[in-house]
């Protein structure tokens, strides 16, 4: 997240990962003789916890790893904080994914070291984990506000891992609110997040609350941009694609740096009925726009079918652009002379089909390892 | 390593002198369970692991299985690799190393940099450009950024690693353990001039964790370096005086003035973020170097939002008091723009047209004429009609023609 950390100008992003609690693996070799008297059967917490840690590892020596785990579950249930410092020098041990989740509710709320204990676990899953139980019973509880600032210091494995589970309940029941509160942020992406999870549940205010995002706040452009694309592919209809296209401004439909790229988000989650609405909705566009647009209608994950592609190509004003489209299409279509052998009789054009034909040749001249 | 235990002064005991198992004392059996082994050997006890790695070597296992265990044992005995690697073949030594050294960041991040900083072969090893899992050289540690030990490895002067290892990798790190010592090795004379990226990130990482801890982040400063300081201090505080503004304020002559080249593009990428741009008129006012790289850059502000902003620029570049070659830049950044972003292909020819020098003009002019002829041929071919007569006109045509459907 550098690229973030190097945009935004504030103490959100100023992680703090201040003190390393893991101690170093070289062991001192300890001198009895100067050990001070201590009274017997009373160790200080930090003994005690080094000898949970030697006991823990010496299980571990002798294949006894449900004993193993059954110490660290003691020790979470007796002091949370430990368990996490152990934890971070024992990886590998399987099934820790429940101490984990009940231990991690169980830390104390708030407090930096805490931030930072979580934040040196390595295994990626469970330090997701754990700050998610960590997180997860104070949504909807504390305020909103609150949750956020101690889960944005999360190092996260999986974005949103943290915090994804406030975006949810506040998106569902309190959206206005939480809206205004990330609109103060000065961030990038938070907004995003939160309308990923709006659509699911309050697709209708999207664009009410999308004019709420104040002109010129910080990130807020940035956002912007991604969530054009979460909301057409939220709902892929020709209208909503419309409406999304001039939310950048009169001439929205000619942008040629974003235009195809949005056609192509609607048209991945669009139905058949939608996608050829679409494509008919595109057919009605100015010339320029109509061709930059149609860049979008080849869905790269699902390569169309030349029937498909066919009616697309119909739809372009200009030869060269077709001929292009074609290329792009066919370098994602490479077995399509198997599939589909007739597939240059279905080009609209004669034209087309004739580029079609000398392309095949060349790719029959010089066949690819 | 063994210990000497001598039965009478200075006449150890031969026998004693040899090296003891791992763990020192006899061990318990382990079950026959691969898995168990393994977390056996992560907790210290590695005598079945090496087994396992010598049975693997000997039956030409693959470099993964191998480097799996081997991760294991290095967790606790990372010294073992220089005498382990001598019994591999010497042409897949490399890539099994760089392999183990990828899997034990896995297990924790400061294993990895513990090995690197225990074992001479290890740091062979992560300098190879042996590609492992897409990894060329130092980026073998790219997961392992977040460990404390990062930065203090990296520019440890008795490892050798290179300076573009070290920029490389300081890049990238995580945590304030790493920036304090990337801020100690800057104060102590490395990186003379104009301080690198990671610098000032990481005085701004320190800035905004440990507000308690400014006063004194600034006094450990040298003063030949306390200009580079006044730079950084003077966007930290713009930012946090920022969010106190109202929504949308920009920064002003004075404000930016006191920021190094760097610092302005930041404050242009804030802008572009954020949906606002620095007036021309303002990057006008700022120090020579400011304004030549602001000019240079001034379309890096455009976002996507504000469709106005190239028409808003060249009206008002009459008033301005702009260089030739400025307005050259600008008005050919303002007809891309107007084409590119609006598709309006005769406010671009109109803005290119103004541009001062007639060469640079033409090639902007036969750009946009030419990808109008590409993505609209008719309009193109009609608009060609009314040029003069010559070989751009005749060009134009021809692409339009050959271009219709």
């Amino acid at each position: 997240m550098s690229a973030l950390r190097k945009i935004l100008p504030v103490a959100v992003f100023g992680l703090s990962l201040a003190v390393t609690l893991i101690s170093r693996k070289s062991e001192t070799p300890v001198d009895k003789e100067s050990l001070p008297e201590k009274p017997p059967g009373r160790l200080t917490k930090t003994a005690r916890t080094e000898s949970t840690f030697n006991a823990v590892r010496a299980l571990l020596r002798d294949g006894k790893i449900n004993a193993a785990r059954e110490v660290l579950r003691q020790l979470g249930k007796e002091d949370p904080v430990a368990f996490f410092k152990l934890l971070a020098k024992l990886p590998g041990i399987p099934g820790m994914e429940d101490v984990v989740r009940e231990t991690a509710g169980q830390l104390p709320w708030n407090q930096q070291h805490i931030t930072d204990l979580l934040n040196h676990i390595s295994n990626n899953l469970l330090r997701d984990l754990a700050w998610s139980s960590y997180i997860s019973p104070q949504v909807g509880i504390l305020p909103d506000e609150e949750i956020f600032a101690v889960g944005i210091k999360a190092r996260e494995s999986r974005f949103m891992s943290a915090l994804g589970g406030l975006f949810k309940d506040a998106a569902e029941k309190r959206p206005d609110a939480f809206l205004a509160f990330l609109n103060t942020q000065n961030s990038t992406f938070l907004r995003v997040e939160f309308f990923e999870e709006l659509m699911k549940f309050h697709p209708e205010r999207a664009a009410e609350l999308f004019q709420r995002i104040p002109d010129g706040a910080g990130g807020g452009a940035y956002d912007k941009d991604y969530i054009l694309q979460t909301r057409v592919e939220a709902q892929p209809t020709a209208e909503n694609l419309q409406a999304v296209l001039l939310e950048r401004g009169s001439r929205g439909v000619y942008d040629r740096s974003s235009v195809s790229f949005l056609v192509s988000s609607a048209i991945s989650k669009a139905s058949p009925r939608q996608k050829t609405e679409i494509l008919e909705w595109i057919g009605t566009q100015p010339p320029i726009a109509r061709n930059r647009l149609l860049g979008g209608m080849v869905d790269y994950d699902d390569p169309i079918s030349p029937a498909e592609f066919s009616k697309v190509l119909a739809t372009y004003t200009s030869g060269y652009m077709q001929e292009q489209a074609l290329d792009n299409w066919l370098k994602r279509n490479k077995d399509l002379d198997q599939k589909d052998p007739n597939w240059i009789d279905q080009m609209p054009t004669e034209r087309l089909r004739n580029y079609a034909l000398d392309l095949r040749k060349k790719r029959e001249a010089s066949p690819k390892p | 390593m063994g210990m000497l235990l001598t039965a009478e002064p200075g006449n150890p005991s031969p026998a004693q002198i040899a090296p003891l198992p791992p763990t020192g004392k006899a061990e318990t059996m382990l079950p026959d369970d691969l898995a168990i082994v393994k977390i056996a050997a992560m907790a210290g006890r590695s005598t079945e692991a090496r087994e396992k790695i010598r049975e693997l070597l000997a039956t030409d296992a693959k470099d993964a299985e191998i480097a799996e265990w081997l991760a294991l044992v290095l967790f606790s005995d990372p010294a073992w690799l220089d005498r382990f690697i001598l019994t591999v073949p010497e042409d897949r030594r490399i890539a099994l190393a760089r392999l183990a050294i990828l899997k034990l960041g896995n297990l924790t991040p400061d294993s990895a940099w513990e090995l690197i900083r225990s074992s001479p072969y290890a740091r062979l090893a992560a300098r190879s450009d042996v590609e492992i899992e897409r990894r060329k050289g130092i980026q073998i540690l790219g997961h392992c950024m977040s460990s404390d030990l990062t930065a203090e490895t990296i520019l440890d002067p008795s490892l050798q690693f290179s300076d573009k290892d070290i920029a490389r990798t300081l890049r990238s790190t995580r945590g304030d353990g790493n920036a304090r010592r990337i801020l100690d090795e800057w104060r102590g004379g490395r990186w003379k001039g104009e301080p690198p990226e990671f610098v000032r990130d990481s005085w701004t990482q320190l800035w905004y964790a440990d507000k308690d801890g400014r006063q004194d982040l600034e006094k450990s400063v040298p003063t030949e370096l306390s200009g580079y300081v006044d730079q950084f201090k003077a966007l930290n505080e713009q930012s946090s005086q920022a969010d106190a503004k109202p929504v949308g304020t920009v920064p002003g002559v004075e404000e930016l003035s006191a920021l190094g080249p760097g610092e302005l593009m930041e404050i242009f990428e804030n802008q572009r973020t954020s949906g606002t741009r620095i007036p021309l008129e303002t990057i006008t006012q700022l120090p020579a170097n400011l304004r030549k790289v602001g000019i240079e850059n001034y379309f890096q502000q455009n976002d996507s939002f504000h469709p106005d902003m190239a028409r808003q620029c060249v009206e008002h570049l009459g008033q301005l008091d702009l260089t030739h070659s400025e307005q050259q830049s600008l008005l050919e950044n303002a007809a891309t723009s107007s084409w590119v972003k609006q598709g309006d292909y005769q406010t671009a020819l109109d803005w290119s047209a103004r541009m001062p020098d007639a060469k640079g003009r033409a090639e902007v002019e036969e750009r946009i004429l030419t990808e109008l002829a590409q993505q609209d041929p008719q309009t193109a071919f009609d608009h060609a009609d009314a040029m003069p007569v010559g070989t751009l006109r005749d060009k134009i045509k021809r692409i339009a023609t050959e271009a219709l459907p």
